[in-house]
């Protein structure tokens, strides 16, 4: 029982962490805003450090790495409110087609290929550039739909770095349907709602990072804000409320590798608790900040708006409290800390 | 990571469930507030010291058995399970025994953790004075020293208070400023005494339940070996501070304790499913994730600190997450239970032998000990978010 990374996984994340915040600088991220620049560049830097196929096996060209690790990575990419659909591509959609045996994995490693998904929970695609194919989850059907049959129409996000679609397909190459297809958009969901879990997280840290700095430096009545109790307990809640989202998202995370029924329920709880935090740290950044927080100018709100988009991605807190609900409060529902670490083995997914 | 239980840890936690299976009292014990409940509170201490369960993460030297932080949250799970009595030991065991083992020479260790282990003495904690409660510093009792020819000894004058079951313990540990001279932090020294020596007046404090479970503690020339003193003289807030760390971290309050109670409050709101609104229904849900995101983050924490990480100033999440959770909990608990919930134990109606109501008066306490949850706040944002001090 150790509920530790390994020093892999932390050595992962920490390249992770300096290449993303070299990259997504706050100046590089509202350069972005307003260009509705479509490529930035930055996937092909994500993708030369072997992100794309981070967990694809490495028979697949891929790093197959932890889905742990990949929560670290996510993560990281929410601290920076990083534009790259890293937990789209490489979170949801390489696993699923890995599992399927599908000849696109090796080209989402290599680069060659990028691949959105779309799912039933997610009324939009986001990030979409010409090329890219779309996997699309629906009730009884998984399909691949290539950049060229690909049609589809702008929504407009308060999240100037989400750029959001409705998609159609002119043409599709069905992977799966039926018990198979329900199947593989269950773990799309949990896993696209456990890595979110995850940015979620990151976003947070960030806010309150920014919110700590700028209560060091911003002084009323002769002192410094952040001297003031009522900033302090402020920031220690919603500094606490992070913190007890982090292993919940984190035993999510390990779980993935599980093909249980209690990987849903734990992505579920990850997702209400670092939906919460993330909206929680959001309104505390805004609050100490003050008016300068409720500008266009200050860089805060690209990170509220994203944990405002991402809040309701991958099941809302309605759909996973009622998963919740289900469970936990059915007859003979078994409880307690029986079933936080319920005899389990990790059996990594080959 | 990690996340399945070693073969010797399920092993572990199976004895531990057969011991207590076979000693447990059947029926919950009187509250260990009053007179009769503590003196079998103590006796249940002596049977757990019988089988060794007494404290398990102390070393064998010192009668415990040299478990690992995994395997106390285990034995805590299983003893929650079994619903196995209140540890009336706990300051002693919790609080001054890990003190003794950090700042006590070997005469102190020798003399006095036998005997804290085996229940045959219970502790008292003397900290707060009525000018000096968060604002620790404050304090005004004192320890005198007389030379008397290698014979020194401390003559103790003034007052503590809010001192848990001091009228039913035997001994007490507090800090009384050693030099006069002295302001605040400086000058303090932490201090064993026998609350039957002389000079020594313990008045009992009725609590909110009734119970004398509080007591006010009034030195008046009492005279105690200069030998019982911890660490050096002035080092005592050091010490003290040691100590809350202690009592801030893992071991007071483990995350079986209020996992069994989201498990007991979903278990009433099952009972009262039909009548009880969605709010209330959801508020029970979130309880429960919430006592399971307190055992995660332990068992988290747990493993940085087994790797030989420390717990710093993020103990004070710790603190202010569990108190708030369980006045969450009790709370709902009386919202379900409606028009019942004013009804004592042994009424005829209450609910559950009043075990909520006692539940929900106890959870007021949490906020407010171990350091308050708004010096908990300050300490947060000072030492771990780097705010100025006000």
């Amino acid at each position: 029982m150790d509920f530790r990374f390994g020093s892999d996984e932390m050595d992962l994340r920490d390249g992770a962490r300096e290449f993303l915040r070299g990259r997504y600088t706050a100046e590089s991220l509202r350069a972005l805003v307003g260009r509705r620049a479509e490529d930035t560049g930055g996937w092909a830097e994500l993708v030369e450090m072997g992100f794309a196929g981070f967990l694809v096996p490495e028979s697949r060209g891929g790093l197959g790495m932890s889905t742990e690790a990949f929560a670290l990575v996510a993560e990281e990419a929410g601290y920076v409110a990083c534009p790259e659909p890293l937990v789209d591509v490489a979170g949801v959609v390489a696993p699923v087609l890995a599992d399927l045996e599908h000849e696109a994995v090796a080209q989402i490693a290599a680069g060659e290929l990028r691949v959105l998904s779309a799912h039933v929970q997610n009324p939009y695609v986001s990030q979409i550039v010409d090329s890219d194919a779309v996997l699309q989850f629906m009730d009884n059907e998984v399909r691949l739909i290539r950049g060229e049959n690909l049609r589809r129409e702008t929504a407009d996000s308060i999240d100037p770095l989400r750029r959001l679609y409705r998609i159609d397909a002119l043409d599709s190459e069905t992977l799966a349907t039926g018990q198979r297809a329900q199947a593989l958009a269950a773990q799309a969901l949990f896993r696209g709602a456990v890595y979110t879990s995850a940015e979620l997280l990151g976003l947070a840290a960030a806010m309150i990072d920014m919110t700590i700095k700028y209560a060091l430096e911003r002084r009323q009545f002769g002192a410094a804000i952040g001297s003031f109790q009522a900033v302090k307990h402020a920031l220690a809640t919603a500094f606490t409320k992070l913190e007890f989202a982090r292993p919940v998202v984190y035993r999510a995370a390990a779980s993935l590798a599980q093909d249980d029924e209690r990987a849903k329920l734990r992505a579920a709880h990850a997702k209400v608790a670092a939906s919460d935090a993330g909206m929680h740290a959001a309104e505390t950044a805004i609050q100490i900040h003050g008016a300068i927080g409720y500008t266009f100018e200050a860089d805060l709100h690209l990170w509220m708006k994203r944990v405002w988009a991402l809040a309701g991605l991958w099941g809302d807190r309605n759909h996973h409290l009622r998963i919740l609900d289900r469970t936990i409060l059915a007859e003979g529902a078994e409880l307690g800390p029986a079933a936080t670490f319920n005899m389990e083995r990790t059996r990594k997914r080959s | 990571m990690d996340l399945a239980y070693t073969s010797g840890q399920r092993e572990f936690r199976e004895e531990v469930r057969a011991w207590l299976a076979e000693h447990v009292p059947p029926e919950p014990l009187p509250s260990l507030d009053t007179a009769e409940g503590f003196e079998l509170h103590r006796e249940w201490e002596r049977t757990l010291n019988s089988g060794n369960w007494g404290m398990v993460t102390w070393p064998v030297e010192y009668g415990g058995r040299g478990c690992d932080l995994i395997e106390w949250l285990i034995f805590e799970e299983e003893y929650y399970r079994a619903e196995a009595p209140l540890r009336v030991s706990q300051n002693g065991i919790f609080l001054l025994g890990p003190t003794l083992m950090e700042f006590g020479d070997d005469e102190q260790k020798s003399r006095f953790l036998p005997p804290m282990a085996a229940g045959d003495e219970i502790w008292a904690q003397a900290w707060s004075e009525p000018n000096a409660g968060s604002d620790m510093a404050a304090i005004r009792a004192s320890a005198t020293r007389v030379a008397d020819g290698g014979r020194d000894h401390y003559v103790l004058e003034g007052q503590k208070i809010w001192s848990s079951r001091a009228v039913f313990a035997d001994w007490g540990f507090g800090i009384f400023r050693t030099d006069s001279e002295s302001k605040r932090h400086r000058g303090l020294s932490f201090i064993l005494f026998p609350l039957d020596a002389d000079g020594i007046t313990v008045r009992p404090i009725r609590q909110l339940d009734g119970d004398p479970g509080f007591a006010e503690i009034f030195f008046d020339g009492a005279r105690v070996p200069a030998t019982n003193r911890l660490g050096e003289e002035g080092q005592g807030w050091q010490i003290a501070m040691a100590t809350a760390g202690f009592e801030r971290g893992l071991m007071l309050r483990s995350p079986a304790r209020f996992q069994k109670t989201a498990e007991r409050l979903v278990a009433l709101y099952r009972q009262e499913a039909g009548s009880v609104s969605p709010e209330i229904r959801s508020r029970v849900l979130q309880a429960y994730l919430d006592a399971e995101a307190y055992c995660l983050n332990t068992y988290y924490t747990a493993s940085r600190i087994m790797a030989g990480g420390t717990i710093g100033s993020e103990a004070s999440c710790n603190k202010i997450f569990w108190s708030e959770l369980d006045r969450n909990m009790h709370r709902t608990a009386l919202a379900i239970i409606g028009a019942r919930a004013e009804l004592r134990g042994g009424t005829q109606d209450s609910v559950d032998d009043g075990r909520w109501l006692d539940g929900y008066m106890f959870s007021l306490a949490g906020p407010i000990y171990a350091g308050t949850n708004e010096i908990q706040r300050n300490i947060i944002a000072e030492r771990c978010l780097g705010m100025p001090k006000g």
